[in-house]
């Protein structure tokens, strides 16, 4: 086993991390910029190094410098996390050339699933669904129009080596075509420095359905059950549950499948995720694979049992999955709320400054991933995430009912945050019968705002408060 | 914090009306049997720990009213009878609503009337016990209430049982009006009666105690005991405040209060009330005839004064005033810590029910060697604190009257009396003259002259005046070698001769004031060393010889007697 890891991220993640580490009795080393000095990691760390300034391309993406601590510190591994480095395919060459061990697939599997278009060609192989569209990298304008008018519109073209909705836009009839073709070839383009494009069916208001994937370096894969990942405002998960209400375990079994079909495609290693779109048919298409822990792996953790991260650290140790896909089961129901330090009222505007001070729910199947403490001062230049709540329950509604209750207690001084906004919206209908999509928080957001006023703190208190008795 | 707490109360309190399915719960009253707060401080305990402290508040110590079932299991031994008639209702002037008013009490206490008598024993002691019961129409004195009392004292007379009343009562009952007014006389009357026939009649005033029954049966006790906090009261606190539209001083017509004023002889905690009786019932019931020590009792006191003092006090060439200086000397022992050395089962009984307690002046009932007696001793102090509050040993003339009052209950019932003796006299002071001590001193020497209960004095260390002479007018009078007995203070017998303070020696040497003097003088009939050597043993076979020779002869004819035949001698 390894006995020292460099964690190349930072925040709640680089924590987790940290404390699984902990826990394998396995040495860590953390990295931060300059403006993460005070930051929680590199305060809980034994071992930290600053190596760069704020901005990320200067520091956490700064893989020169992570690479350089690793081997001075003598570390055996490199865990990325999630975004920054994690799904650069690059680094990860780096890392193996450099004699480490990147913590997840290899450079190459990195970027063949990266390459969307090659990918959706390697999933029509391996036999899973992916919505219709062109069977790769489109040719030109003409070649889209004539795929569109076959499968009808709307349509979504993509960029192929994109992600997070840049260089993606949709379509809605020919006419739109050569604009929006235009247009994202270029911010394709100048994003990924990539300007092929690849087009697909649009598939509306569908349910966003993940499934968590593990597997070892001889080949074996199972899955750790699906997660909804449906409650999003602007692509941005903001509740994710497990396991989605509205798969039948007919249909969970057949995903499951094409889930572990998809990975098998590729020469995969780790945790990763194959993500869906279920519509309203109950037709589910292939959309991509994240190549990566993610930020809601906590309540896959909590129905498996299954600590991911350790189970990431021990396949690229070489180790065999813990369990077989018969052996695993998913016990009762997990809801992650994800707490941003942002302002819904204000159209979502970032809040960043100083946690004065804070009440953490607790109590039986509770779980608070973060790394805010008082006198923390959120720095503008990352993430707007303080922290993660994630509860177990027996079944769906006594989760529901246990989240509520903790964002009932979660009390946070010195920043704005969307809290009130996720309290309510466990008390939708749509929330409380887990038939929302990807679009319903947007949808109903004006709605829930007004509502959300109702449970919102705000940063100066004093204004509003009625002295209870 | 806070006010994120604060808020966040509020913002659910709105959620909740937002998004509640179901009614908001609705408020309840505490169960009556599960917890019952005290009514003085407020704090709530279980039934269970009420019952166990018999229902008295473990913070406060407030003693709860208590019905006529938990009052018998208290006091009395299991077995024990009813010995009232069934109450039946009557109406004697025909007042509307009485009869429901009554049938009501009736049906929903423990009680069939505001009174209850049983025959029974405490702690193997016979006696009639009467309960009072305030839940019954407030315990009030109605007809029946006063003929069951007349009837339980005249069975205690025929059966010479003593009788006991727990009394709780709000006064006359409203409802029999003038009748009821007539019991006051009537229970009076039975009372007077039955102690008049020898009877022990006891009270113990409880919570609340006022009215008609204070201004009757409650007051006339030989003994009066009380439960702390008890109200005890004559025109009660409403209605006083209403007539004269005044604030009440604070502690006011408490069992304490009286106690002070000396109206009740102790206040007894409820858990000790038991055990009090029973010992008051004993020494009121005591079979003995003579004073009987063992051998092991008559051992003589030395560990009470130290060597050095003892050696010292041993000399016999002592010049008068130094007597004197030694009578005065604070460290000298007691006359408290004599009788503790004489008498066993000690409990002291207070008030003149006139005006106060003094407690210069102690007595009560004690056992001396196994005889019932009646103490009576005066009091120092033994602390700057104490002298002060002790007037340094002078007694007021409630302190006189309350002796009186106390060998008046000896006499009744046979007990000799004892006093012991050290005070540099009675207090001059304008209390004192307002309340007449020249009276208090006259009224106790005509008083004990008369007595036909032996009674022995013993002087420990001064013994001035009047003061002294007003407790020490007894059948035989012992002193300690080094007591003085004075006509006054040598100083002041100095200053009023010679107008000369600094010939208080002089003074001393002729005043004949010591101990030898007084028995050349056949004032004193014996000495005893400052150890007590032989003194328990002189006073046993004192009262022994005096029991068997007093049965026959008038005391005041042996005092004159006792006058002709010392001037004949002179």
């Amino acid at each position: 086993m390894f006995r020292k890891i460099l964690i190349a991220n930072r925040g709640e993640i680089a924590v987790r991390i940290m404390r699984s580490c902990r826990e394998m009795g396995i040495e860590t080393v953390m990295i931060y910029s300059t403006a993460d000095k005070h930051a929680l990691h590199v305060q809980l760390a034994r071992e930290a190094y600053c190596i760069g300034g704020p901005a990320p391309k200067d520091s956490y993406l700064n893989m020169q410098a992570i690479l350089t601590v690793a081997l001075a510190t003598g570390c055996e591994a490199i865990h990325p996390g999630y975004g920054l480095l994690s799904e650069n395919a690059d680094f990860a060459d780096m890392v193996e050339a450099a004699g480490l061990k990147f913590i997840g697939p290899s450079g190459k599997t990195i970027d063949v699933l990266g390459d969307k278009a090659n990918a959706r060609r390697l999933m029509i192989e391996a036999g899973v669904p992916v919505p219709p569209g062109s069977d790769g990298v489109l040719t030109d304008v003409q070649q889209a129009i004539e795929i569109a008018n076959q499968i009808g519109y709307p349509v979504l073209i993509k960029a192929s080596a994109g992600g997070g909705g840049r260089g993606m836009r949709r379509v809605d009839s020919a006419e739109q075509m050569l604009q929006a073709f235009n247009e994202a070839t270029l911010e394709a383009k100048s994003a990924f420095g990539d300007g092929s494009l690849y087009l697909e069916k649009l598939i509306e208001n569908p349910k966003h359905i993940e499934f968590q994937i593990l597997a070892d370096q001889q080949g074996n894969a199972i899955h750790l059950g699906d997660r909804d990942c449906s409650w999003q405002r602007r692509k941005q998960k903001v509740i994710e549950e497990t396991p989605c209400t509205r798969l039948s375990d007919d249909l969970r079994i057949k995903m499951g499948e094409a889930a572990i079909r998809a990975i098998k495609s590729v020469e995969y290693e780790g945790a990763g995720t194959v993500e869906f779109v279920l519509d309203k048919q109950q037709n589910f298409y292939f959309i991509e694979v994240n190549t990566r822990i993610q930020v809601e792996h906590p309540v896959t953790e909590m129905v498996t049992g299954i600590d991911i991260v350790r189970e990431q650290i021990r396949i690229a140790n070489g180790a065999g999955l813990p369990i077989t896909q018969d052996e695993m089961q998913i016990k009762g129901h997990a809801i992650e709320c994800r707490i941003n330090a942002e302002k819904p009222s204000d159209n979502f505007r970032p809040s960043p400054g100083k946690i004065n001070n804070y009440i953490m729910p607790g109590g039986r199947s509770v779980r608070i991933d973060s790394a805010i403490y008082p006198g923390y001062e959120i720095s503008p230049f990352y993430d707007s995430m303080v922290a993660k709540i994630i509860v177990h329950g027996n079944n769906r509604s006594h989760a529901i009912r246990r989240m509520r209750r903790c964002l009932e207690e979660l009390i946070i001084d010195g920043v704005e945050t969307n809290a009130a906004l996720l309290y309510v919206s466990l008390f939708d209908q749509s929330m409380i019968r887990g038939t929302y999509d990807t679009s319903t928080l947007e949808n109903k957001l004006d709605e829930l705002l007004k509502y959300e006023t109702v449970f919102h703190l705000p940063t100066d208190v004093e204004i509003n408060v009625e002295e209870n008795e | 914090m806070k006010d994120f707490f604060n808020l966040r109360r509020n913002q659910l309190e709105k959620m909740d009306k937002l998004t509640r399915l179901r009614a908001p719960a609705k408020k309840k009253e505490i169960p009556a049997n599960i917890f019952t707060a005290c009514p003085k401080c407020g704090k709530s305990f279980t039934h269970q720990v009420w019952h166990e402290n018999l229902y008295v508040c473990p913070e406060c110590n407030k003693h709860l009213r208590l019905g006529v079932k938990a009052r018998l299991n208290l006091i009395m031994d299991d077995d024990y009878e009813f010995i009232d008639e069934p109450a039946e209702f009557r109406n004697p002037i025909d007042f509307p609503g009485y009869e429901e008013k009554w049938r009501n009490a009736y049906d929903n206490t423990d009680a069939d009337e505001a009174i209850v008598f049983v025959k029974g024993t405490i702690a193997e002691q016979p006696c009639i016990v009467g309960v009072m019961d305030t839940n019954f129409l407030m315990g009030s004195l109605g007809s029946i209430v006063g003929e069951r009392i007349i009837k339980a004292l005249e069975l205690a007379t025929q059966e010479e049982l003593p009788v006991i009343i727990f009394t709780a009562s709000g006064g006359a009952r409203m409802q029999e009006a003038i009748i009821s007014l007539m019991q006051m006389r009537y229970v009076s009357a039975a009372v007077g009666k039955f102690q008049r026939a020898g009877g022990l009649y006891i009270t113990v005033m409880t919570d609340p105690t006022t009215g008609g029954v204070t201004a009757s049966y409650a007051s006339l006790g030989n003994i009066i005991l009380t439960e702390p906090g008890t109200l005890i009261a004559f025109a009660g606190p409403r209605v006083i405040r209403d007539t004269i539209k005044e604030e009440l001083p604070e502690g006011f017509q408490t069992a304490e209060h009286l106690e002070k004023r000396g109206f009740v002889d102790r206040i007894i905690e409820r858990k000790d009330i038991k055990i009090s009786l029973a010992k008051l019932l004993k020494m009121h019931n005591s079979k003995q005839v003579k004073v009987e020590f063992s051998d092991a009792d008559l051992e003589p006191l030395r560990c009470l004064i130290n060597d050095k003092k003892l050696n010292e006090q041993k000399s016999d060439n002592l010049t008068a005033f130094e007597r004197v200086k030694m009578a005065r000397d604070p460290d000298r022992i007691s006359p408290k810590q004599v009788l503790e050395y004489l008498c066993s089962d000690i409990f002291e009984l207070r008030g003149d029910r006139l005006y106060g307690d003094d407690q210069t002046i102690c007595g009560g009932l004690a056992s001396l060697g196994g005889l019932p007696i009646t103490y009576i001793y005066t009091q120092k102090g033994d602390d700057l604190e104490s002298r002060i509050k002790l007037n340094f040993g002078m007694p007021h003339p409630e302190g006189y009257r309350k002796a009186r009052r106390l060998m008046q209950e000896a006499e009744n019932f046979g007990r000799p009396i004892l006093t012991i003796i050290d005070t540099p006299g009675a207090y001059p002071g304008i209390g004192s003259e307002n309340r007449g001590m020249g009276e208090a001193i006259a009224q106790n020497l005509r008083f004990m002259s008369a007595l036909k209960t032996p009674t022995i004095a013993l002087i420990t260390g001064e013994a001035g005046s009047g003061g002294a002479i007003a407790l020490a007018c007894t059948d035989k009078l012992f002193m300690l070698e080094n007591a003085v007995y004075t006509i006054l203070s040598p100083e002041g017998f100095a200053t009023i001769l010679w107008k000369d303070v600094s010939r208080v020696e002089e003074a001393s040497t002729n005043m004949r004031l010591t101990a030898e003097d007084m028995y050349e003088l056949q004032v004193c009939d014996q000495i005893f060393p400052d150890d007590l050597t032989g003194l328990k043993r002189a006073i046993a076979d004192t009262f022994n010889q005096l029991l068997e020779e007093k049965a026959n002869q008038m005391p005041e004819e042996k005092i004159i007697q006792l006058m002709k035949k010392s001037l004949i001698n002179f």
